[in-house]
């Protein structure tokens, strides 16, 4: 059984529907659409290039913004980690010299020669401070499932 | 460059309706059109996708979207006889179009290139925002009827329970149904000269479904020619009432 209008406002709406079906397409027919609301189809499009220029450089994704992020993020996650060292310093060294073995292990030769040193010549402040910066450094090649 | 009809209007109330994500809509129609959403999934922007963003054809794909809001918003305002200036509160079409374009760069909306193209997307992601904005029109003039017809089986009911039934059902208010009346009896004064769009119409008011594919089906026609039918019923419907 056909579902017919019961009004014209009904009969207006399902012609509208088919309207909503589709819309313009070509350049031509999206030029039309444009000009007949009062919109310039050319300066919308030169305004296109600044547009997404804005929306880009807004974006959490962009570079700009990215660096940011991660560097408070890594700022965030070396103040957590690097929390005080209160062991003799025999033990602080012996751990230095396990994190950078594990490094040299997992292919980080040049994170090893910068972090190779003559500990005797170190204070324990800075023995104890590169400890926590080569706990940071191993956790972010073994990366967030540790391997 | 003139103002545009649409006024150079701040963007009331897009972020409101930004807040809300684009959930599954319910099957009631939405003023008569059922329409489809994506539901939300738990789907994030990567930097692989931002970078394939970034590289689209943006210098089409914004015109095609900001077309799109013109074209459904002047379409409501054909439905409703309201000036569609009205129906999106005083925001430019542009400013629509570079939001949902905004938001999906920022990944607030974020596109699944997996799922489909970019532009349907962000016309979904436009359509979203008319609705509600088209919703929100149609609120204020919805009214609650009394007696008006509910289609339902009168041999069934008392007259106590038809009241309280179509007391429920939303009616068009007056003005909407004498502004209806006007449009479609000028269209068909109109395409008295266009045999092939006054088909259309008398195929509608036969009770055909509105669909391109059984319009061409009841009238013995080709897609393409319903198509252009409703292309000529449109600009007569639009002239016809200075939109």
């Amino acid at each position: 059984m056909r579902d017919t209008p019961k009004t014209e406002a009904a009969l207006l709406a399902r012609l509208v529907d088919l309207f909503d079906e589709e819309g313009p397409t070509s350049s031509d027919e999206i030029d039309v659409e444009l000009r007949a609301a009062g919109i310039d189809p050319v300066e919308l499009r030169a305004s296109t290039g600044a547009v997404l220029e804005a929306a880009v450089k807004a974006s959490p994704f962009d570079w700009r913004n990215r660096a940011a992020a991660e560097r408070a993020a890594a700022e965030r996650a070396f103040s957590e980690s690097s929390a005080p060292t209160r062991a003799p310093r025999g033990e602080i060294v012996a751990e230095i010299r396990k994190i950078l073995d594990r490094l040299s292990a997992l292919g980080s030769a040049q994170l090893v020669q910068v972090h190779c040193r003559n500990f005797e010549k170190s204070t324990d402040e800075d023995l104890a401070g590169l400890l926590a910066e080569l706990r940071f450094l191993e956790a972010r090649q073994r990366g967030p499932d540790g391997k | 460059m003139e103002p545009t009809i649409f006024g150079p209007g701040p963007i009331t109330g897009l972020n409101t309706l930004f807040a809300t994500p684009v959930a599954k809509r319910s099957s009631r129609p939405v003023m008569g059109v059922e329409r489809q959403s994506r539901e939300r999934e738990n789907v994030a922007l990567t930097p692989e996708i931002f970078n394939r963003l970034k590289g689209a054809d943006w210098e089409n794909i914004r015109p095609a979207l900001v077309t799109h809001v013109v074209y459904r918003a002047r379409n409501y305002g054909l439905r409703s006889g309201k000036c569609y200036a009205e129906l999106i509160r005083g925001n430019a079409p542009q400013d629509i179009a570079d939001e949902v374009i905004k938001r999906v760069l920022s990944g607030v909306r974020p596109w699944d290139p997996e799922r489909g193209e970019l532009l349907p997307y962000l016309k979904l992601q436009a359509d979203g925002v008319l609705d509600a904005l088209f919703d929100s029109a149609a609120a204020r003039h919805e009214s609650l009827a009394p007696g008006a017809s509910s289609g339902g089986n009168h041999d069934e009911h008392s007259g106590t329970d038809d009241m309280i039934a179509n007391a429920a059902m939303p009616v068009s208010p007056p003005e909407d149904q004498i502004h209806a009346s006007r449009v479609i009896g000028r269209l068909f004064v109109e395409t008295q000269s266009d045999p092939g769009a006054q088909a259309i119409l008398t195929a509608l008011m036969d009770g055909c479904e509105p669909k391109t594919r059984f319009l061409a089906e009841e009238l013995k026609a080709s897609p393409d020619d319903i198509t252009n039918g409703l292309k000529r019923l449109r600009r007569r419907a639009l002239a016809e009432e200075g939109k």
